[in-house]
């Protein structure tokens, strides 16, 4: 499995001369296609199992993009004829139409007149809406997971279920819910709940103008294919799985895991076969970044198997480890009989179990007789260790290791240092026979439908961030005898993620079309007595990475799309060099390696850095440097000498712009430096006294670890670091000030800060009271109001 | 000694005090240092007021931030500590553990005598052989974590490390049992960088230390920035203050009261004459140079600066002692720093008379091999080593333990970590087996299961 770049899918239908391509999205996501035309920012392209899709043209990587311009008609007809037929609606009409595509609920049509409608799907008969939602090019991202795809009917009624339960329970409990928020407050909390970020001005608007009466749903579809989800839910999932870009100051290829992880998220894959390939994954990082999983716990199997009961079946039993549980039924014995199942994996691989290193052994072995080939090893340590330990140690395999009860094992159920016989604790019994592997008879009980903890765990997980409560508290320690508040909808939602086929897009979506998703925010603290009464949404501060992320909204431009080349690069050098070492034969390896002889420390390392490939891409030994490993496209240097004298000739004002648009177009942020990405694009976590740290951005260390809670260095940092806020206020080419300069009057400019911050519209009294700040002076008044609303509550909090 | 402490307290923290030691006279607590969490407690309903104390106030549905006098277990003769952390794992062969005469064991070290007789060190303790009559040296350490990672955490957390849950460490134990002695500064401050990480593991954050990167710049941002006048700086905090009005009175949640609070305490802190507790730059020509010009004698001097403004703990950090190769090499550039700084805090708190109120605690996460390895070096060795004890009650010119003639095995009076962490909050009057729950309900104390060893007291 190369699951890097790798998402090929053949052509198997021919349309003409249509374009077949392979393209490469920014994430060097490869899709094999035909291209059906482009207009605007929009691509309609089609793949093998014949399914459309229109992507944002500025997802492509450069190259891509300007194929398409160049060699693509800038059409969209084409493809927007191919649907053009009878339709029949729910009340017997028939209508001749052409089918332009599918976003959520609504279906974009172009009737024999010309005029385009966009109509609900229900309004169409049975057959005809199945057969627009089969054939409607989808409108969303690149390699849109085909295998999922849900009526919007099952999934609108889902909507209307939930709503019905939470009355029902409203009543029931004699409890009034909050009203329905404005749409405002739905949007910054949509944003920042989906994509991770408040909106910008020009967003903000568009929503707020559109007159369409399902125009919520349709923001919640759209913002499900926005790459920013991605950003966002990797931060989540970060979080759970302790994603960490180094262990021990050491690059170990969690830089693959986690772009693996953001690929996961972005194709939608069902969620079942993410934890499948997670809990299965076996060989090298640069093969199967999924590996990360287990390698996030080097050697700790045990510790491993604790975490990963307590993020994905919800139920904590680390206290198992030493002693029986005291609040819950789990033994000790149980413990060990789970553990069992996955102790057979191991981290780290032995480099000798490669031949090529082996027979290296041996041929020291034999030029320098045993004990000379000792101090051999010694004095070339450095070398080898980049050369061949490193990169053949990073990976994982499933192994005839077995489990034993500890030496002091107290309970009269199993003897103290005897093998552990693997069990399951609840759902249906694993039987393993003797030599036979446990791994993937594990992993099938555990992502079961019938194991009642895994979709239960993760129903009650998202219904938690979406809500900021779960029904069951706390979410990862659900007992036997955990009570859900809400225990019919809690029985509900398992089913639906189930019926779903785990399918956790639609899951999330269906929450957050919810009216509770919608309701006014719960102000206050929950208490433990009463409990929560569900009344809305809890108010919650913004998490670090949200706070962050909608702070450099203000300041860099596509905000989302960038993304940053340095995150993987340590771990694609390790990666070509394990794959180069693999491919030498033991001789060549054994020369390379004996030019270290007798070189001191600070030799030996520059000699290792050279031939790993680290700081310089120079070749080893004549060795070529073809790489399999797929690294995103960077955005590309520009010779400036060059361009200047490109346009030399042009007088200096004019130059100036031309050069200035070159270098945007090869780069749209070469104008804002090396620190602003959006926070998954950052090191996980963030080094210590970052932003992100600083506000409590989950140090990695253990599961669900972000905390929101105020500390004097943000405040510091808020009212007296000035930084910040000379990039939003100080320099013109701001996100922010692009705005503001384009809006004529005060009041104008004010409802662009208002727009990009508070997502609303000002009052009259605030309208009144900065106006009023920015006539005096209007640099001065800028600057004041934003460190103002940067310092103040309504920013922080997500209403 | 206590008269004068109270004359040193501001108005506001006076009262507070007297306070306090009337409700101890009620039997509701007794301790001069329980005084400060319960001023706390009782002022915590109305943060809104600038001058109020409430840098960490105890939250009031916490039944143990105050301390009564059956809870108090330990003898608070130490009122702060300054808590020298070397991270990789000082060689204590080459240190505080020398064996004389053992050429194969003691490698590129001699031994040099101090002035305590008995006490030996290695020679590159020179001028901390003249303080030694401050010191209580343990030789009989022994730890289970032989990695640094783990063996860090568990000397700064007495807990092993675990996926599932974060400790807090010592200064955290401090700031949440007995809260800051100033109400301007926090309780615990860290100087350097972090090597173990986790914050204020699972207590709330904002019992956390305060970290200062680089001593010589002091606390980060505690100034306007730079072009902003007061006035400019008030113009901005009663709009952002306008912008809250409606927010707060929508929203009654703690967090949102913790922000306001938290304002209120920065700016506090930023007006407080103690942030000079924070600029070693005001300190004499003289004393910078006692000190030395290292990035850890400043920090030692730093240190130094906030227990005197009040802070209870500070920690101070100290990277590269994991001596894998050319041990020699290192241990000259090392020590020599070391050497100067430690003998110059013991000497420079000994002078002010801080030295009975202070304790200096010097920790690392295991000791080195007793034997030099191929590379020139010493490997980790966990069986093994040594720490220091010095003020704050204890009695100098003392060992304690013993480790055979290779300095390889405890043989007499082993120290667990947990036991010497227990020593650290028995000096501080912490109540050391007092159970805290973490929120996962499950139980905690602040050495875990340790002793500590009160024989080191006078």
């Amino acid at each position: 499995m190369k699951h890097i770049v790798t998402c090929t899918i053949a052509l198997g239908l021919s349309i003409g001369s249509l374009q077949a391509k392979v393209l490469t999205d920014q994430r060097g996501r490869k899709a094999d296609v035909k291209v059906l035309g482009w207009n605007g920012n929009q691509v309609h392209i089609q793949n093998k199992a014949g399914k459309r899709t229109i992507i944002p043209l500025d997802t492509l990587i450069a190259k891509d993009r300007q194929w398409v311009e160049a060699h693509v008609k800038r059409d969209m007809e084409l493809a927007r004829t191919i649907q053009l037929k009878e339709y029949t609606t729910a009340d017997g009409r028939t209508v001749k139409a052409e089918l332009l595509g599918i976003k959520g609920m609504m279906v974009q049509m172009r009737s024999v007149s010309g005029r385009e409608v966009e109509l609900p799907l229900v309004k169409f008969s049975k057959p005809d809406q199945n057969f627009i939602v089969a054939n409607a090019p989808h409108i969303g991202a690149l390699n849109a997971n085909p295998e999922l795809r849900h009526s919007p009917i099952m999934l609108a009624n889902a909507v209307k279920k939930i709503d019905g339960m939470m009355n029902d329970w409203y009543k029931q409990k004699g409890v009034k819910p909050n009203p329905i928020v404005d749409d405002s407050t739905f949007l910054r909390r949509a944003y920042l709940s989906v994509i991770g970020r408040v909106p910008t001005a020009d967003e903000a608007k568009r929503f707020l103008t559109d007159r369409a009466v399902n125009k919520r749903e349709l923001l919640i579809d759209e913002l499900y294919e926005h790459e920013g989800y991605v950003h966002h839910m990797f931060n989540y999932w970060a979080d759970l799985l302790r994603i960490k870009t180094r262990l021990q100051g050491r690059n170990y290829g969690a830089a693959y895991y986690a772009q693996w992880v953001k690929d996961t998220i972005r194709e939608n894959k069902p969620y079942d076969k993410f934890v499948t390939e997670m809990l299965t994954a076996e060989g090298y990082y640069w093969d199967n970044p999924a590996v990360g999983f287990y390698r996030r716990d080097l050697n700790m199997p045990l510790d491993n198997l604790a975490v990963m009961t307590q993020t994905l079946l919800g139920s904590s039993i680390v206290c198992a480890q030493c002693h029986d549980h005291p609040f819950d039924t789990w033994t000790q014995k149980q413990y060990y009989e789970m553990a069992a199942y996955t102790y057979p994996m191991v981290t780290r691989l032995r480099q000798n179990e490669q031949p090529n290193i082996r027979e290296l052994g041996k041929m020291t072995v034999a030029e320098y007789g045993k004990k000379e080939a000792r101090q051999f090893g010694i004095e070339t340590r450095r070398v080898k260790q980049v050369l061949i330990d490193y990169p053949l140690q990073s990976g994982t395999k499933e192994t005839d290791r077995r489990l034993k009860y500890p030496k002091d094992y107290n309970y009269a159920n199993a003897k103290p240092n005897s093998t552990v016989a693997p069990g399951t604790p609840f759902g249906d019994e694993v039987r393993i026979g003797k030599g036979d592997k446990t791994i993937a008879p594990f992993v099938d009980w555990f992502v079961s439908k019938k194991n009642p903890r895994f979709s239960q765990n993760i129903a009650n997980r998202l219904f938690k961030e979406a809500m900021g409560l779960g029904m069951i508290e706390p979410a990862d320690e659900i007992k036997h005898d955990s009570k859900a508040f809400n225990p019919l909808l809690m029985d509900f939602l398992t089913e639906l993620v189930c019926d779903l086929d785990y399918d956790l897009k639609a899951y999330q979506q269906i929450l957050r079309k919810t009216e509770l998703f919608q309701r006014e925010v719960y102000g206050k603290d929950v208490n433990p007595v009463d409990g929560y009464p569900f009344t809305g949404p809890l108010l919650r501060r913004m998490n670090a990475e949200q706070l962050w992320d909608s702070v450099v909204t203000l300041i860099i431009p596509k905000v989302d799309s960038r993304y940053n080349p340095r995150l993987l690069a340590n771990d694609a050098n390790i990666a070509r060099t394990g794959q180069r070492t693999l491919k030498t034969p033991s001789k060549e390896l054994f020369e390379v390696i004996s030019q270290a002889k007798g070189m001191d420390q600070r030799e030996a390392r520059a000699y290792a850095n050279k031939i790993s490939g680290y700081g310089n891409r120079g070749s080893m030994m004549g060795m070529s440097m073809t790489s399999d490993v797929g690294l995103m496209e960077m955005p590309k240097q520009i010779d400036a000498k060059a361009l200047s004298r490109k346009y030399a000739k042009l007088p200096s004002q004019e130059r100036k712009k031309k050069i200035h648009e070159e270098r945007l177009k090869a780069d749209p942020w070469y104008q804002f430096g090396a620190n602003f990405y959006r926070s998954a694009e950052i090191e996980s976590p963030a080094r210590g006294g970052h932003f992100l740290n600083m506000f409590g951005q989950s140090d990695r260390e253990i599961t669900e670890n972000d905390n929101q809670e105020a500390s004097i260095p943000q405040v510091l940092t808020l009212m007296n670091d000035s930084e910040l806020l000379d990039y939003m206020i100080a320099r013109p080419q701001s996100v922010l000030m692009q705005a503001v300069s384009k809006a004529a009057t005060p009041r104008e400019k004010i409802d662009v800060i208002w727009l990009s911050t508070y997502t609303r519209y000002p009052n009259d009294h605030e309208y009144q009271k900065l106006t009023a700040e920015l006539v005096e002076n209007e640099s001065a008044g800028l600057k004041r109001i934003m460190w103002a609303v940067l310092n103040s509550q309504p920013y922080r909090f997500i209403e | 000694m206590m008269k004068d402490e109270l004359m040193k307290l501001d108005e506001k923290s006076r009262r507070d005090f007297m306070s306090a030691v009337a409700k101890a006279s009620l039997g509701v607590s007794a301790s001069f240092l329980a005084g400060c969490s319960l001023a706390d407690t009782e002022t915590v309903q109305k943060p809104a007021d600038p001058a109020a104390p409430g840098f960490n106030p105890v939250p009031e549905e916490d039944p143990t931030g105050t301390l009564s006098a059956s809870q108090l277990n330990g003898k608070p003769t130490a009122k702060n500590i300054i808590y020298i952390y070397l991270a990789g794992g000082m060689t204590h062969v080459d240190t505080f553990d020398p064996k004389p005469g053992k050429k194969d064991v003691m490698g590129p070290t001699n031994v040099i005598g101090t002035n305590v007789d008995g006490i030996q060190v290695g020679h590159w303790l020179e001028k901390t052989a003249k303080h030694m009559d401050k010191v209580a040296v343990i030789n009989s350490l022994s730890t289970t974590q032989g990695a640094h990672a783990q063996g860090n955490y568990f000397m700064h957390t007495s807990y092993t490390k675990r996926a599932s849950i974060r400790h807090p460490r010592m200064g955290t134990w401090v700031s949440k049992l007995s809260g800051p002695a100033n109400k301007d500064l926090p309780a615990s401050v860290f100087i350097g960088s972090d090597s173990v990480g986790g914050g204020a593991g699972f207590l709330p954050s904002k019992f956390g230390s305060l970290g200062i990167g680089d001593p010589e710049e002091g606390l980060q941002n505690s100034k306007r920035p730079k072009g902003v006048s007061e006035s400019e700086f008030n113009k901005r905090l009663e709009l952002a203050s306008f912008l809250d009005t409606s927010f707060h009175s929508k929203h009654e949640a703690k967090q949102v009261q913790a922000y306001t609070d938290m304002y209120t305490d920065a700016l506090r802190m930023m007006n407080s004459e103690d942030l000079k507790g924070f600029n070693i730059k005001s300190e004499p020509e003289s004393m910078k140079r006692h000190y030395g010009n290292s990035k850890f004698g400043k920090g030692a001097l730093l240190a130094r600066r906030l227990v005197e403004h009040g802070v209870r703990f500070v920690e101070l950090s100290s990277g590269g002692w994991d001596m894998h190769n050319n041990i020699q090499e290192n241990l000259a550039e090392k020590m020599a720093t070391f050497d100067h700084v430690y003998a110059a805090l013991l000497s420079d708190l000994a002078m002010r008379g801080m030295l009975e109120e202070t304790m200096v605690v010097v920790a690392t996460e295991f000791g080195r091999t007793p034997e030099i390895s191929s590379n020139a070096g010493r490997n980790h060795f966990p069986k093994a080593f040594s720490c220091t004890l010095a003020g704050g009650g204890i009695v100098g010119g003392q060992k304690y333990g013993k480790t055979d003639e290779q300095a390889r095995n405890v043989i007499e009076n082993k120290v667990s970590v947990p036991d010497f962490n227990a020593t650290i909050a028995y000096g501080m009057g912490l109540p050391y087996n007092e159970i805290i729950y973490s929120p996962s309900k499950r139980p905690f104390t602040v050495a875990d299961t340790g002793t500590p060893l009160v024989n080191l007291f006078g």
